[in-house]
């Protein structure tokens, strides 16, 4: 069965348009929209998305969410260890020189240090 | 015969699998280092052009020596995708400026086309293609879709269906533009008049859909990230057929690229390996990564030859099809 013409502007607005860039007045969630294609922090997140639901991120095992394939660099590197603040930090800066082999790209942000403030504030807030 | 003599040039060794059809010949060009190639794309003069992602610059390798040379792109560059367009320019996807990067290798100019301001600065810009008027097409993975008018340089956005996962785009033979959303698991039909999307929802819901290409009959091949199959539709038809890969097994397709010969690649992270589907004898054929996690993350390619850029390690591997026209 096809499907009527949507129009793209009123099916964005229909799933939520702020997720978009455009108007965000949080600093934090205007840095996230660097991992927003990739990540949710929504917990009731249903989209497929290649990197893990961020949500509570701060403070949880890494490679540690449950049904998410992590790559076997994620899965080594992990052991024993929690995601602190700074952890995130240094690995959105350099992702493959802190876990060579992870499958995620290094994003084009944050791009200095209150941007990255923002952005670990903003994945600290409970959700 | 030939195939041997074809090996023997690249000085590589031919493996058949059992039940599958030969490997083909492949030759593997490393990259320097923390350049971070996303994709490839053919270039005018038998060149290989490949987005150096983390140094924000075009790489072109030429083959025959295995030497780079590099265009700086601009200031914060990070380009994804990059294709060459009829008149034998680059274009590329730079979600680092938001913008459109076209680079003349007659003139070497760069020329920056700026996404509108609305797009909020930040599209995470995805791949491009062209469509039969000479019009660049984009996605972008945070939910847009949008075109550059080559003739006036307008850069046009608009807001994809259901938000975030605008991913792989394509061209069919018609000139019209279909792209998939990965994290929403929809073909879209893109009307390139309004910029308005037809969504058409594949028959099993959730196989995150990444990448796309059209074969020479206009049908679609995608690659099911999550599902891990490739993905079939023929707009003629409506119809829908979904192909697993020998054996069953787990799967994690990131890119496909359909060949001058309709033969289907597929690159799959589970295993590593890059596979080659023939509708027409329904066999398959694979390609291992040169390395582990080879991680390719986009094919494309010219008559006779197939570009594997090896995102994970820094290295452009070309296979030789045999089908030289």
């Amino acid at each position: 069965m096809r499907l009527p013409i949507a129009v793209g502007a009123l099916a964005a607005i229909a799933a939520g348009a702020s997720a978009f860039a455009q108007g965000i007045s949080d600093p934090g969630e205007r840095a996230f929209q660097y991992c927003f294609s990739c990540h949710s922090v929504e917990p009731d997140q249903t989209e497929v998305l290649s990197g893990p639901n961020l949500n509570g991120v701060i403070g949880r095992p890494i490679a540690s969410e449950a049904g998410f394939q992590y790559s076997d660099a994620m899965k080594s590197f992990g052991v024993g260890k929690v995601w602190t603040p700074e952890l995130i930090g240094q690995f959105i800066q350099d992702p493959k020189g802190m876990v060579p082999g992870t499958a995620m790209e290094k994003p084009p942000g944050p791009r200095n240090p209150t941007e990255r403030a923002a952005l670990l504030d903003y994945l600290t807030k409970p959700r | 015969m030939r195939r041997i003599l074809l090996a023997a040039t690249l000085g590589v060794a031919l493996i058949a699998l059992p039940g599958l059809a030969q490997t083909p010949p492949t030759k593997t060009f490393p990259l320097p280092n923390q350049t971070f190639i996303h994709d490839v794309a053919p270039a005018p003069g038998g060149l290989i052009w490949w987005t150096a992602q983390s140094d924000g610059k075009l790489g072109i390798l030429d083959p025959k020596t295995g030497a780079n040379k590099f265009v700086t792109l601009g200031p914060d560059s990070a380009p994804h995708g990059v294709i060459q367009s009829k008149d034998g320019k680059a274009w590329i996807t730079d979600g680092g400026q938001n913008a459109i990067v076209s680079y003349d290798p007659k003139t070497e100019k760069v020329t920056v086309y700026k996404l509108p301001e609305e797009t909020g600065g930040y599209t995470n810009l995805n791949t491009p293609t062209e469509d039969g008027d000479g019009n660049i097409w984009f996605t972008g993975q945070n939910g847009w879709h949008g075109k550059v008018d080559v003739k006036t340089g307008k850069v046009s956005a608009w807001k994809s269906p259901k938000g975030r996962g605008s991913y792989g785009i394509a061209t069919t033979p018609d000139g019209n533009v279909w792209f998939v959303s990965l994290a929403n698991s929809y073909l879209g039909q893109v009307d390139r008049a309004t910029g308005n999307v037809k969504v058409i929802e594949p028959p099993v819901p959730n196989t995150g859909v990444r990448r796309v290409w059209s074969d020479s009959k206009g049908d679609l091949w995608m690659s099911e990230w999550n599902g891990g199959q490739i993905s079939h539709y023929s707009p003629s038809t409506g119809k829908w057929e979904r192909i697993p890969l020998p054996g069953n097994q787990r799967a994690n397709l990131y890119a496909v690229y359909v060949d001058n010969r309709d033969v289907v690649w597929v690159s799959n992270w589970a295993d590593n390996k890059t596979y080659a589907y023939d509708p027409k004898t329904k066999s398959f054929s694979s390609v291992p990564g040169s390395k582990a996690n080879a991680s390719i993350r986009q094919i494309l390619g010219i008559h006779g030859a197939v570009y594997l850029p090896e995102s994970g390690n820094a290295a452009i591997t070309v296979v030789n099809t045999g089908s030289q026209s």
